[in-house]
């Protein structure tokens, strides 16, 4: 009896052990009270996920044929989590949102569907160019661009400290700098308060390649190679390792992984460079006001001219094991209609993607404390075929070693890792 | 007969499971590691050796082989004389009660979440801007520090986390091995003249052997493949690589750069790390199993 026993436990242990790897068909592809259900999956961020929510509303009213489920994962895991569903023959998710910085990852496997020619053509009649950058494969589209994304252009700027201070807010690049000088404290390697910072993983490298466009300088060649070692392109290195040198800033933001705004809405810091989303980080994860805690104003032009360099920002995609594609495509096409777009845009402080809302009335309206970066997006270049989350790391790591050495050799660093990104980082496929 | 029935009944499930989780998924990472992989892609071309060649001469790498037979050799030499020294102390004593007291409260980092504790003593220890590290050092006077920042020290410290949470599981083990001693050993010793200091270092340790082997095998094999605390404290590797292992490493080609025939080149290298060093161990600890 008690060997009986023995070996059923064996067997039942072992059975159960292997229950996590069956699927779940019933919950994933099915239909749901007739209806064919549409499985999207989005990050964790609370305002982009209510925002999502409202468009499925939208959607499920006009279409009730359709049930549209939502997930969100944490951003560390998402990526993941796209990538084993990708993997999968489930055909576990319809449509998922990814960041232009990761989505050549995905784009170069032959994982994803196409995009249909309707939406194609809405892509290359109205939408601005670095927003489909990455999201072009070989002539083809594999994403549709829900923003676009601009890291550089503006700062937030702690109001109280500045009145506290009898400050007002620099208007040009000499004023920002004399500021930052005078307000920035620091303690041993504590900075107890910053002045203008834009030294994190985000914002550091978009800053850096607008200050060498503004000087009339350009850092992609003809080949699409990357030359960091142009006059332009050492002279505002320079600059800004003098802002880590002069104490205005520190490493920390860029050490810890931290974005640098949270310091200005800690009361840590007076000015940080970020894009629009930002404010929503102030308003909502910090619970502070705009208007009364802080504002968001123009980062003051580096150079004479107004010119930047913007990545390819968040867009959606339809898996090619997707179950129900034609589902999907039929709400992406639903979420990109200027109408629903806008909404989305507003409810997320995203700035709009297609043209034709740079002068939406709806949009400035309800975003009238970034209308100024509206009136420069046209001017923006797309950053290059390049898989931005890794030039970053070569990157932010190159800046890391020039600040701790006494006497940095920057245009021979500049130079090795211009050598490196275009090595190591250019796109596996063809973008146009 | 009967009885191997029996025996072999139990024990094919057991084996079944340990071949489809461990050893499959070991040849399949061979084999991946053969080819430039990704398993969403349709083709994935074979590239013989090159991630092999790749890997030698890649500097970071390098790099993280040499942090994590630091780390390896001095965490595991580090636990090992503090957790026997604690479970001595523990073995002297004088109630059951304080003795099993001592032993839970070493014990419960072991059962908290890694990642959980270390992001406390990444925020609350280790943060520049208020941790209790640089608290402790303006006591003294000293200006404070990014430690993130700094190269020997970050290593030093992810070393003392992994001691603090790991510490109790092997201050059971050892007390079990003291208390496993004959005590005729240690009372025929009393009676010759030698004291405790004496009886410990020549008389327990020496008839420990058996758990001394189970531990360095079990906690070497164990610390070569941390993650957890490398991946919150120093997710990048620290400056110029410094607290960059393997394991890390191997998550980064795996899931950052999605280069997972790559990944598995570096992980067979760390297969075969911590074989060739459980091999050495255990030649060096060929023991009698026996107190007689």
């Amino acid at each position: 009896m008690k060997r009986t026993l023995a070996i059923l436990l064996a067997l039942g242990l072992s059975v159960s052990s292997l229950t996590g790897c069956g699927s779940d068909e019933k919950e994933t592809k099915k239909e749901k009270d007739g209806k064919t259900v549409i499985n999207f999956w989005c990050h964790e961020n609370k305002p982009w996920i209510e925002a999502y929510e409202e468009t499925i509303k939208r959607f499920e009213k006009e279409h009730p044929e359709y049930d549209v489920k939502l997930s969100n994962y944490p951003f560390d895991v998402y990526n993941q989590k796209i990538q084993t569903a990708l993997t999968s023959g489930k055909g576990e998710v319809d449509i998922i949102a990814v960041w232009g910085g990761t989505a050549p990852n995905f784009i170069e496997t032959d994982a994803l569907a196409e995009v249909p020619e309707d939406i194609v053509k809405e892509l290359e009649s109205d939408y601005l160019d670095p927003t489909l950058g990455v999201f072009q494969k070989e002539g083809k589209y594999y994403g549709v661009p829900m923003e676009f994304n601009l890291e550089y252009g503006g700062m937030i700027v702690n109001k109280k400290l500045f009145e506290e201070a009898g400050l007002s807010y620099p208007q040009t690049w000499e004023e920002l700098r004399e500021t930052s000088k005078k307000v920035a404290k620091k303690n041993g390697e504590v900075m107890e308060m910053t002045g203008f910072d834009m030294i994190d993983a985000d914002a550091l490298i978009c800053n850096y390649l607008s200050m060498i466009l503004q000087q009339g300088g350009q850092y992609l060649e003809e080949d699409h190679s990357i030359n960091f070692a142009t006059p332009e392109g050492v002279k505002a290195m320079e600059e800004i390792v003098s802002m880590v040198k002069d104490g205005e800033t520190s490493l920390e933001s860029l050490t810890s992984g931290e974005y640098a705004f949270n310091r200005t809405y800690q009361d840590k810091g007076f000015m940080a460079s970020v894009g629009s989303w930002g404010i929503g980080e102030g308003t909502g994860s910090y619970d502070l006001t705009y208007g009364e805690d802080f504002e968001y104003i123009p980062v003051p032009l580096y150079g004479d001219e107004v010119a930047f360099a913007s990545e390819t920002g968040w867009g959606i995609m339809v898996p090619e094991n997707s179950q129900h594609k034609d589902a999907a495509w039929e709400f992406i096409e639903f979420f990109s209609q200027p109408e629903n777009l806008v909404k989305h845009n507003i409810a997320c402080n995203q700035l709009p993607p297609r043209k034709s809302l740079l002068d939406n009335e709806e949009y400035r309206e309800a975003m009238p404390n970034i209308t100024f970066l509206l009136d420069i997006m046209e001017k923006g270049q797309w950053m290059g075929p390049y898989n931005t989350s890794a030039m970053r790391e070569i990157f932010n790591e190159m800046f890391i070693s020039l600040c701790q050495e006494e006497n940095p050799d920057i245009e021979k660093a500049l130079k090795e890792v211009s050598e490196k990104i275009t090595a190591e980082c250019q796109l596996g496929y063809e973008t146009k | 007969m009967k009885d191997k029935k029996f025996v072999s009944m139990v024990l094919v499930p057991s084996f079944a499971l340990l071949f489809l989780f461990v050893v499959f998924p070991l040849f399949y990472g061979l084999g991946i590691s053969f080819f430039d992989y990704n398993p969403a892609r349709d083709s994935n071309p074979f590239l013989g050796l090159d991630n092999y060649m790749k890997m030698f001469q890649d500097p970071i790498f390098k790099k993280a082989v040499v942090n994590t037979l630091v780390f390896g050799i001095i965490a595991v030499f580090l636990n090992i004389v503090i957790t026997l020294f604690l479970a001595q102390l523990i073995s002297v004593l004088p109630s059951k009660k304080w003795k099993t007291i001592f032993r839970t409260i070493l014990f419960i980092p072991c059962i908290a979440p890694m990642v959980g504790t270390a992001l406390v003593w990444k925020s609350g220890i280790i943060e520049t801007d208020g941790g209790l590290l640089n608290r402790l050092m303006g006591v003294f006077g000293m200006a404070p520090k990014n430690w993130t920042m700094t190269t020997g020290a970050l290593l030093a410290i992810i070393i003392a986390y992994t001691l603090w949470a790991d510490i109790g599981y092997n201050v059971v083990l050892f007390s079990a091995g003291l208390e496993g001693v004959p005590k005729e050993f240690d009372e025929a010793a009393a009676i010759d003249g030698a004291g405790p200091i004496c009886r410990f270092l020549k008389i327990r340790v020496p008839l420990m052997g058996r758990t001394f082997a189970f531990v360095a095998v079990m906690t070497m094999a164990n610390y070569f493949q941390m993650f957890a605390q490398f991946r919150v404290i120093a997710p990048k590797g620290g400056v110029d690589y410094s607290a960059m292992v393997l394991t890390n490493y191997i998550y980064r080609q795996s899931f950052t750069n999605y280069d997972m025939g790559y990944a598995s080149a570096i992980a067979m290298a760390l297969f075969v790390i911590v074989f060739a060093v459980a091999l050495i161990q255990n030649r060096m600890m060929r023991l009698d199993w026996s107190y007689e």
